[in-house]
This record gives C-alpha cells, sequence and structure tokens, in this order.
C-alpha cells in the first residue's frame, strides 16, 4: 500500500460511519442472501399487495383475489438479496495531477488531493458497503487492471494504490477493461471512481462496466482546478497523461469556454450513463478531503447510493 | 524637427515599465493539469512564453508601446520646421464716419474687399486688427486668415475722427520686427509713409457733402428769460459749388415738414428754428453721400434750477450775490429745502447741505497777487486772476485745500464734508471784502459762482446733458446709494453700468441715436449726433498707395505644431488595440 493514501484511506473508513451503501433498484441478483432488497422477490416474508402491470411475473398473480374481486394482483415478497460491490479507482496520472510538478524526490512523493479524495472515497464506499452487509472488491483501473487488495478487506489496509496508469493513447481505458477486467461479480453493484477526463467515448467504457452488473454507479472526482480553472495568464499546460504542453492564454473569457466544455463532457456522461441505467455523481477532491462533509456527498445520498444513519 | 518641450522625453520611461508589466505577465508558468481534452479548443497562443528567458512580445505590446512613444512625442511638442515666407499683419482700419461715405461702394467696404484680398496671397501669417478711431483700439489680435472676415464685423466705421498716427504707431509696436503693417482709409496719410514696413491704401473719394455740423437745444432759463423752446442748426456746405436741399422737422408725436434751404459753395448756414416745447425735434438734410451726419436729433435741455437761499445779512453783498446768482438763470431762490446756502456765517448751514460762508470783515487786507489756483477743482475752471484786487480778512488757521490762495494766505476753501465722498455736501469758504476789492467787477466773479452752481447741479442724480456729440463721454450722476445703471443704446440691449468713479457712470457716446438710461432717481433719455465737421468735409478723401513691404531676406523657418499628428496616431493604434483584444477575447 502506498502510504502516501494510507491517511485518506482512514479519513474515509471514519466517514463511513455516517452512511449505509444502500441497494439500487436495479439490483436483482443475489437470492438467498441476508440483506433485504427493495424490489418485490420471490422470499417468503409477504410486503404487500399492488396491481397488476404488464410485465409481471404471472406467477405472483394472487389468484384467489382475483377470483374475490375481479381485480389482478401481484402479492409483493420482500426481496432477499447478497449483494456485492466491486470499487474501481482509475489510476491513472490524472488522478494526481495536482501533483506540484517539481516534486523533490527526497521528501518522498507529493501527495494529490484528488488522488487523496478518489482513494478516501473508495474507502467510504468500500466501508459503507460493508457495514450495509455487502461484500466488496476494490480494484484499480490500469492496465491490466488489479486488486487494491483481498476482498472484503478494510479499506485502510489496501496497498495496491497508484496513479501512474499512463492513459495516454486514446481509448486506453475501454482497452484495459477489454484486455484485463477485473473478476466482477455477476449481478453486482459496480462503482467507478474517475475524474472521467478521458479522450474516449464514454459509451465503451460504460457498456464493459455495466456488463453483467446490476448497477453501475458512476462518481466523478475533480480537483477544483478542474471543476472550474482560475484565468492564470499566459501558462504552458502539461497534460497529466501524455506530457503533452499547450501555451495558451488563460483568461476569463477562455475560462469561460472551458466551463462549457466541461459541462458538454459531463452532460455526455449523464447521457451515456442515463442509457445504461447507471447513475452519475460530482465530487470536488478539496470540498470532499476538507471534513468529508455530508453537502459534498449529498448527490450520492440524493441519487440513493449512500444512506445517511 | 523641434520639441517645445524636451523634458516629456521622461515619459519614454514608460515603455521600460510596460516591457516589465508584459515580462512579468509572461513568465513561463507551467501549470499540470489532468487533460488537455477540454483546453483542446483554445488556440495555441505564441505569445504564452514557454521560457522565462525569451521575451515573446505580443501584439498589443508593441500596439502600446507604439502608442506610448507616439504620445510622448507628442506630450514633447514637436515642431516642423518649414520654410516660410509668410509674415504677420497688422491691419490699421479708419474708424472715422466718413468712410460710410456712398453707401455699398464706401471706403469702408473698398477696404474690406482690399483686405481680404491681400489677405487672400497667402503672405501673411496671423493678422491683427486695429482701429484708429478717437483712440487707438486693438479690435482683435493674431486670427487666422480665416478669420478675418469675421471680425470686420466689428469694424463700424462710426467715430468722428480718426487718430490714425496713433494707431500706426500702436500697429508698430505690436508688430515687432517681421510683421507688416497695412492701413486702409479714405485720406492719404499726412507724411509720406516711409517706414520700413509700413503700406498705406486709401479708398476715398473726393465729393461734395451737405452736413449738420452744429445742433444745439435751447429754451427758457431759469431766471425765466424765455427765448422759447428753439433748435440751433448750422448746415456746412463742403462743396466747391452751391447746392439746395431740404431739411426734414419732425416733431415728435407729430408730422414731418420739409424747409428748403440754399448753401453757396464752401458755407454755413444757421438755422434756428422754434420747436413745442418738451418735445424731441428729429431734422434730416436730403440724403446725400453721407448719411451719417444728415440727420440729428435734439431733445429737451431739462436744467432743472438749483435752489438757493441766500442768507448774508449784508445787504450789499446780498444783493451782488443775488444779482449774480439771478444771472447764471440756473437758480431758483427759496427760503426752505435750499439745495445751496449762501451766508456769511463759518460754519455749514447743516450736514447735508451745501453751504458758501462768505466771510469778510475787519482786518481785510486786500491782495494783488501772485494767487494760486487749484486748477483741478471744479470752481477754479475758466478762473484767471491777472489784476484782480482780492480783500480778505486774515486766515486763523492753516487751510490745506485752498481752491484759490493769494501766496499763502486761502482766499478760497473747500472741504467735503461728513467723510462721505458721493453724497457729501460741501462747505466752501470764500474770505471776501466787497468794499477793498474787484474782484466783483472782473469776469472771475460770474464765473466763480456759475462754476459753484455747475459743480452743485451736477452732483443732483441723473443725466448733466440731453444731447451730445458722437464720441463724447457722457455723465450720470447716481443717486445716493446707487452704484450703476442700466444703459440702452440705440438698437442695442440693456446692459448694466457700474460707477467706475465715485457717484458716477461715464459712458462712451459711440452711436449716433437716442440712448436711455435708467438710474435710481429714474429713466432719462439722451441723444447723440455725429457733428463732426472734419469728417464730414469729404473733399479731402484720396484713393492711393503709398509705402510697401520689401520682401524678406533670407530664408525663415516657421514652426509648425505636429503634435496633434501623433496623437491621432495613437488614437488609430488604441483603436487597433480594441480591436486586437476583442478579437482574442471573443476566439474560441
Amino acid at each position: 500500500m502506498s502510504s502516501t493514501y494510507a491517511e485518506a484511506l482512514a479519513a474515509g473508513e471514519r466517514a463511513a460511519q455516517r452512511y449505509l451503501l444502500t441497494v439500487p433498484r436495479t439490483l436483482t441478483a443475489g437470492l438467498g442472501g441476508v440483506r433485504l432488497g427493495r424490489r418485490a422477490g420471490s422470499s417468503l416474508e409477504f410486503q404487500e399487495y399492488r396491481d397488476y402491470h404488464p410485465g409481471d411475473d404471472p406467477r405472483h398473480l394472487d389468484w384467489s383475489a382475483y377470483g374475490r374481486s375481479d381485480r389482478l394482483v401481484v402479492k409483493l415478497f420482500r426481496e432477499e438479496v447478497d449483494p456485492h460491490v466491486d470499487l474501481l479507482v482509475d489510476g491513472s496520472r490524472s488522478m494526481a495531477s495536482d501533483e506540484p510538478v517539481t516534486a523533490d524526490a527526497a521528501a518522498g512523493p507529493a501527495p494529490s488531493v484528488k488522488a487523496a479524495a478518489a482513494a478516501g472515497l473508495a474507502a467510504l464506499l468500500a466501508a459503507a458497503a460493508a457495514r450495509a452487509g455487502f461484500s466488496q472488491s476494490a480494484w484499480l483501473l490500469a492496465a491490466p487492471c488489479r486488486a487494491l487488495g483481498p476482498a472484503n478487506a478494510r479499506p485502510r489496509t489496501w496497498d495496491g494504490l497508484s496513479f501512474d496508469f499512463r492513459a495516454a493513447p486514446r481509448a486506453a481505458f475501454a482497452s484495459a477493461l477489454a484486455r484485463s477486467p477485473p473478476p466482477w461479480r455477476r449481478r453486482g453493484v459496480r462503482v467507478l471512481l474517475s475524474d472521467l477526463l478521458w479522450d474516449e467515448e464514454p459509451r465503451s467504457i460504460l457498456a464493459r462496466l455495466a456488463r453483467g452488473a446490476a448497477a453501475v454507479v458512476v462518481v466523478q472526482v475533480l480537483s477544483a482546478d478542474d471543476a472550474a480553472p482560475a484565468p492564470h495568464g499566459f501558462v504552458t499546460l502539461v497534460d497529466a497523461e501524455s506530457g503533452e504542453t499547450h501555451d495558451l492564454l488563460v483568461d476569463a473569457a477562455a475560462v469561460e469556454r472551458y466551463a462549457a466544455a466541461l459541462a458538454e463532457h459531463q452532460r455526455a456522461w449523464r447521457e451515456a450513463c442515463r442509457e445504461i441505467g447507471a447513475v452519475m455523481a460530482t465530487v470536488t477532491a478539496e470540498r470532499l478531503v476538507d471534513g468529508w462533509p455530508p453537502e459534498e456527498l449529498a448527490e450520492l445520498v440524493e441519487l440513493q447510493v449512500l444512506e445517511p444513519r | 524637427m523641434i520639441f517645445a518641450w524636451p523634458l516629456a522625453v521622461l515619459g519614454l520611461l514608460a515603455a521600460p515599465a510596460l516591457a516589465a508589466l508584459y515580462f512579468l505577465r509572461q513568465r513561463s508558468r507551467r501549470r499540470r493539469v489532468s487533460s488537455l481534452l477540454l483546453w483542446r479548443g483554445e488556440p495555441p497562443r505564441r505569445d504564452a512564453g514557454r521560457r522565462p528567458e525569451r521575451f515573446a512580445a505580443p501584439l498589443p505590446f508593441w500596439l502600446e508601446l507604439a502608442a506610448i512613444l507616439l504620445l510622448v512625442t507628442a506630450a514633447a511638442g514637436p515642431h516642423l520646421l518649414t520654410p516660410d515666407s509668410r509674415r504677420p499683419l497688422v491691419a490699421v482700419l479708419d474708424d472715422s464716419y466718413s468712410m460710410r461715405a456712398g453707401g455699398a461702394a464706401s471706403p469702408r467696404a473698398a477696404a474690406a474687399a482690399a483686405l481680404l484680398e491681400e489677405l487672400g496671397s497667402g503672405r501673411h501669417s496671423a493678422v491683427t486688427l486695429v482701429l484708429a478711431g478717437e483712440r487707438p483700439q486693438l479690435l482683435s489680435a493674431d486670427l487666422e486668415t480665416a478669420e478675418v472676415a469675421a471680425a470686420l464685423h466689428g469694424w463700424g466705421a462710426a467715430a468722428p475722427s480718426a487718430d490714425l498716427e496713433g494707431a500706426v504707431a500702436l500697429a508698430l509696436e505690436l508688430a515687432g520686427e517681421r510683421a507688416r503693417v497695412l492701413v486702409v482709409s479714405d485720406r492719404a496719410p499726412r507724411a509720406a509713409a516711409e517706414v520700413e514696413g509700413l503700406a498705406w491704401r486709401a479708398f476715398g473719394r473726393a465729393r461734395g457733402n451737405l452736413a449738420v455740423v452744429h445742433a444745439v437745444r435751447g429754451g427758457a432759463d431759469a431766471g425765466g428769460r424765455d427765448e422759447g423752446d428753439h433748435c440751433l442748426l448750422e448746415i456746412a456746405n463742403f462743396s466747391d459749388e452751391a447746392a439746395e436741399t431740404t431739411l426734414g422737422v419732425r416733431y415728435e408725436g407729430a408730422s414731418a415738414t420739409d424747409r428748403p434751404l440754399r448753401l453757396a459753395a464752401s458755407s454755413t448756414a444757421t438755422v434756428r428754428l422754434p420747436v413745442p416745447a418738451g418735445a424731441a425735434v428729429e431734422l434730416e438734410l436730403a440724403g446725400d453721400e453721407l448719411a451719417i451726419d444728415d440727420r440729428v436729433v435734439l431733445l429737451p435741455e431739462t436744467a432743472r434750477p438749483v435752489r438757493v437761499a441766500n442768507g448774508l445779512r449784508d445787504g450789499t453783498l446780498r444783493d451782488l450775490v443775488g444779482a449774480t446768482l439771478a444771472a447764471t438763470g440756473r437758480v431758483r431762490t427759496v427760503t426752505d429745502d435750499a439745495e445751496l446756502v449762501v451766508h456769511d456765517r463759518p460754519e455749514a448751514a447743516g450736514d447735508a447741505v451745501w453751504t458758501v460762508s462768505v466771510l469778510g470783515g475787519a482786518g481785510s487786507v486786500p491782495y494783488l497777487g501772485p494767487f494760486v489756483l487749484d486748477l483741478g477743482h471744479p470752481l477754479a475752471e475758466g478762473l484767471s486772476l491777472s489784476g484782480v484786487i482780492w480783500a480778505a480778512p486774515p486766515w486763523p488757521e492753516n487751510a490745506a485745500a485752498a481752491v484759490v490762495s493769494a501766496g499763502d494766505v486761502p482766499l478760497v476753501v473747500d472741504r467735503e464734508r461728513s467723510g462721505a465722498r458721493r453724497d457729501g455736501a460741501h462747505h466752501v469758504t470764500l474770505r471776501f471784502h466787497a468794499a477793498l476789492s474787484n474782484l466783483q467787477r472782473t469776469p472771475n466773479w460770474p464765473i466763480l459762482w456759475w462754476n459753484l452752481l455747475e459743480w452743485r447741479a451736477a452732483s443732483a442724480p441723473g443725466l448733466r446733458r440731453h444731447n451730445v456729440r458722437l464720441g463724447e463721454t457722457v455723465t450720470v450722476a447716481l443717486a445716493p446709494g446707487d452704484d450703476e445703471l442700466r444703459w440702452r443704446p440705440p438698437g442695442g440691449v440693456e446692459v448694466a453700468l457700474p460707477a467706475l468713479a465715485p457717484g458716477r457712470v461715464e459712458m462712451r457716446a459711440g452711436a449716433v441715436g437716442v440712448h436711455e438710461v435708467a438710474h435710481g432717481a429714474g429713466v432719462e433719455r439722451f441723444a447723440v449726433n455725429a457733428l463732426a465737421a472734419a469728417e464730414s468735409d469729404l473733399r479731402q478723401a484720396a484713393s492711393g498707395r503709398w509705402g510697401g513691404w520689401e520682401e524678406p531676406g533670407g530664408e525663415r523657418w516657421a514652426e509648425r505644431p505636429v503634435g496633434w499628428v501623433f496623437v491621432l496616431a495613437a488614437a488609430a493604434l488604441m483603436l487597433a488595440h480594441l480591436y486586437v483584444a476583442d478579437g482574442r477575447r471573443r476566439t474560441p
């Protein structure tokens, strides 16, 4: 484990004490588990009746009720699930883009707030999942993808975190997922934590992520500079992934155009998420690690990914 | 090129400051970003420095630098030296009214046209106009040639005389070494114009002219010698031939009557006309070449009598003084509410009453002279005491303000009381013993009393005369407490005139016609008439050219300010800067 992120992992674990990971509505697998799902299922615990809708399993029709009232009603049973969550943390260099360019090698790796936020949020989600009865696995999205630690291990013991995957070639993420996909649990919940600042078509990545998954959650972790860069004037921008440089004038107008481009990029991702039934939330790293405030996780709560205790 | 303010070059320090600003602004700053994905829409900037040691100046920098250089150059007052043969011109304009003779073809019109034509030659730079009226007057200075035509509207040619010599002297003084002086008149110069740089051009034409050269209004006096209200005119025929004309007479509010006149060559006719009392009279000769001297307006001279109380106790002296005062026709004898008290006591009659103390008595000594006169005092005007025996008693104290004295013995002393300057009453002490003097049998005696009455009357509010000649000074005494009056010249607008002298306002009668003044004592009118025989005599008018200008030797350089060119260029650069900056903002 990189000791650089130990503190962040521990902080995420501590913040998870206020949350439980909830089961998305799309989760249908995991029968025979110990957790009650939200959907009507086939457990023996009767929940309620509701009117029949086309598409409902005709085996759940209450024919007795039909005989008495001439109405088609469906018997709802509380679903029993044994859910699993797979966390996929983007291990590309852009996740640590806020490290100083000229890091002092003797002092060790310079801390990256953005990477720490991603690591801490993964730890939070893993701990919240464990507390909600989920089994969980954490993976680093790199080439090849690798596990951060043993399944169901406490996040603070993860030792595989590093943000040095160079995703410079186009479609590097989709390629990494295609060539060495993590051994994901089928019908599990998959959570991707990344800045999503990839020059790739979101659908190709999301399609691979959603294949066999019960639900997909995408959490975009942005640094403050990613979200709203300041007008720096004349600067040479260095791409954290490729090292490519770009000389330009970052003035107020350029910042406005950047914000518009970011909004369009996020819109494309949300549209792609909507198409596959995934949900997407965005957090800002600096605000998140500054005490893990509930308002920064409010979008995840609103999306019913997290549930406050 | 020369610079008027070379120190403005210090403004060039702004150039390195600007360069430093740009350099600091462009210092290489490398920023690592998560991805260039969202920045790819931004066009690369050549001026976004990659290396701190290389100063890649953007276009706006060069525009701003050029603007600074241009503005500094403009601030330094650049002047371009160009060969220039032009010289300033000082034009002396004869402002006398004889320049009006001939109407549209008057010398004034011809002179104005000639002056503008001269200016059109381009030989002159700045133009200064000097009016030669009764006194030389600067009309406009340092005019551009295009401004002269408008300035010539101020050339009224309405003065009763022209001091051309004085105006030429003023012009030469204004001209300096290089300027040319041009005199335009209707008369030839009295002496050959040999002054260097002086040219004289005359545009007159000798012609005959009939003119009213004298006009007065008379009437009943306060002494009762009523000759009837009348006008007395002198009409001159300034021609070598006899002339016939008509004199139109019109009374205020009545129709005109024509009176035929025949005047011999070079003669003057006197016309006495009885006129209705109190009516303004307008008299006009039939039109000729010069209209301004053909028409006169005479207003009633309403001289108010001075109320005098004769309190002399000596009968002989009282009769003597009484008869003298009555002879002036300016006195009304009263016992109360007098404006002037004559008595034989040494003290004044009151604080606000003018008093004459006639002191004789025992111990008087006759003096044969020499008499010393304060000729600046109103009482001394016209006095000549040669051959006069003036007996007076000894003076008890030193008198500093003696109007008349025999050696160091004061004979007439004036004291202005109460310290008041504007409405202070005067106390005149006349030390005089009639039995031992012959003063009362000389012209000095009535002159002295006439002066006294004139002086007293002049201190009363209002106009002193209601008919004046063109160019004369009109004096209006103000009522106590007033410090200005309102004056409306004929055809003009009313203006306020302040009292520049204590208790009175003086104005120049510069326009022919009826003027109106409003002051604390009411509204009065006075008429101004052009009665200058010398100007009406057009037989001396002439035309021709005298003198001239020598072409300047050597090459002369003129300094032309060209700072505006740099300012305009800087403005154009800043507009280009705005365009460039706006383009940068809009570039996606």
